[in-house]
């Protein structure tokens, strides 16, 4: 999809639309790059940060709630696992990102 | 045009500038406003112009501040639009506008970044410096509009407000509050600043910069929040190495702040740098939401929030490096 977009769409566009039909190709590649992505990682990172197992949206709900309370020695813990996961999701929007 | 209509468009800003407007083509359709390219028939003759008009979902800040603020900065040398007329609500649209003269010269970013070479780069962040330091020693009693006061704490608590208005948890930015908060500058400088000091917003030309646009987010806060805004890596468009906007290195950017007479503050530009970095992932996040909730069918908006994560992932490499310095 993307491919068909940057390479047949664009060109037979101007202006506004084109800017658009740019913008929304480049939505088909970070799409494809989202479901080919490990998803699970940060799930487990947040698992052992919190102390107990659950999903995703739950883990990080709890972790924001936990981090409420300032605590520099968690804060220190919760730094590494949030930057890994935010590598993660950063190099499914523009890959290589989250690796400089 | 997704949202106005041009010929509507045309007769509003033909009742503000008193003469008739014609729209000549579009500068940018961004997210916050379209910037238009028009043309004013004056008795004298045809004379070329810019337009802007808030599309703004998201904040609306009052233009009148805007073209006070423009023109305090011309009268102290800053290159800046000469503002020609502005209504807080443009006749038959309802929106914010203002019409300022034309300054020439590139301001999409990549276009500017591939104009310089390495010294005009330097040259450029020098000049940056100076252009900051000078507003930011500008007196502000002159302004006959309010502005917002923004320090480091009130800074922190509209970061707060903003984090909770978006009803998602965002661990990274909860994190950052933390640090910003316990790290807070505790001698508060407060002056002028542009708010929104970053390439994109800079008309450079082929002797320099030659205009600073877009003065809607002008506000007294800490001056470092400008150069620290400057130097974000989403400025950057990929020149990573080159810390000023993707053109030039922060020594000639704060050599140009000092020689003008600015004082720069190394703790407060990186409490800043975090701030700011944390406030632009809620920035973006906020302009998602306004297209999840309905309030805007623009896809850019939409697309906003696939950045989220790089500017969680600057802002928490910001402080990481901070940590273990």
């Amino acid at each position: 999809m993307a491919h068909t977009l940057r390479h047949d769409v664009v060109s037979a566009t101007n202006g506004p639309a084109q800017y658009q039909v740019r913008v929304v190709a480049n939505l088909c590649g970070i799409i494809a790059r989202d479901l080919a992505a490990d998803s699970d990682q940060t799930r487990r990172d947040l698992a052992q940060l919190v102390g107990h197992d659950g999903d995703l949206a739950a883990l990080a709900n709890e972790l924001a709630a936990q981090l409420t309370r300032p605590d520099e020695q968690f804060e220190q813990a919760a730094l590494e696992v949030l930057l890994a996961d935010a590598s993660r999701r950063a190099n499914v929007a523009k890959p290589g990102y989250g690796d400089a | 045009m997704a949202t106005l209509d041009p010929a509507a468009i045309e007769r509003g800003l033909s009742v503000l500038v008193g003469d008739p407007v014609t729209i000549a083509g579009a500068a940018s359709l961004g997210a916050q406003r379209h910037t238009l390219f028009v043309d004013i028939d004056r008795p004298r003759g045809r004379s070329a112009a810019v337009a802007q008009i808030s599309t703004s979902v998201v904040a609306a800040s009052p233009v009148s501040r805007e073209a006070d603020v423009i023109r305090l900065a011309a009268a102290h040398g800053l290159p800046v639009p000469t503002v020609i007329a502005w209504t807080d609500e443009l006749d038959g649209i309802g929106a914010p506008a203002m019409v300022t003269s034309v300054v020439d010269g590139l301001t999409i970013p990549r276009q500017v970044l591939r104009s310089l070479d390495q010294s005009a780069g330097e040259a450029l962040a020098a000049e940056c410096g100076a252009v900051l330091a000078r507003l930011h020693q500008a007196p502000v009693e002159g302004l006959t509009s309010p502005l917002d006061r923004f320090e480091a704490s009130t800074y922190c608590d509209s970061l707060e407000r903003l984090m909770h208005e978006l009803d998602q948890p965002r661990p990274a930015v909860q994190l950052a509050l933390n640090w910003l908060r316990r790290h807070a500058p505790d001698r508060a400088r407060v002056a002028l600043i542009h708010g929104d000091f970053r390439n994109g917003n800079l008309v450079v030309d082929t002797n320099g910069l030659a205009g600073v646009l877009d003065w809607e987010l002008c506000q007294l806060s800490d001056p470092m929040a400008d150069p620290a805004w400057l130097c974000l890596r989403t400025w950057r468009f990929g020149n990573d190495d080159r810390l000023v906007g993707g053109f030039g290195s922060l020594e000639a950017l704060r050599d140009g702040y000092e020689t003008a007479g600015g004082k720069w503050d190394e703790t407060a530009f990186l409490w800043w740098s975090i701030a700011r970095s944390a406030m632009w992932a809620l920035g973006l996040a906020s302009q998602s939401a306004a297209f999840e909730r309905g309030h805007s069918d623009s896809i850019v908006l939409a697309a906003s929030g696939r950045r989220v994560p790089e500017l969680e992932y600057d802002t928490l490499m910001l402080i990481k490096a901070a940590t273990s310095r």
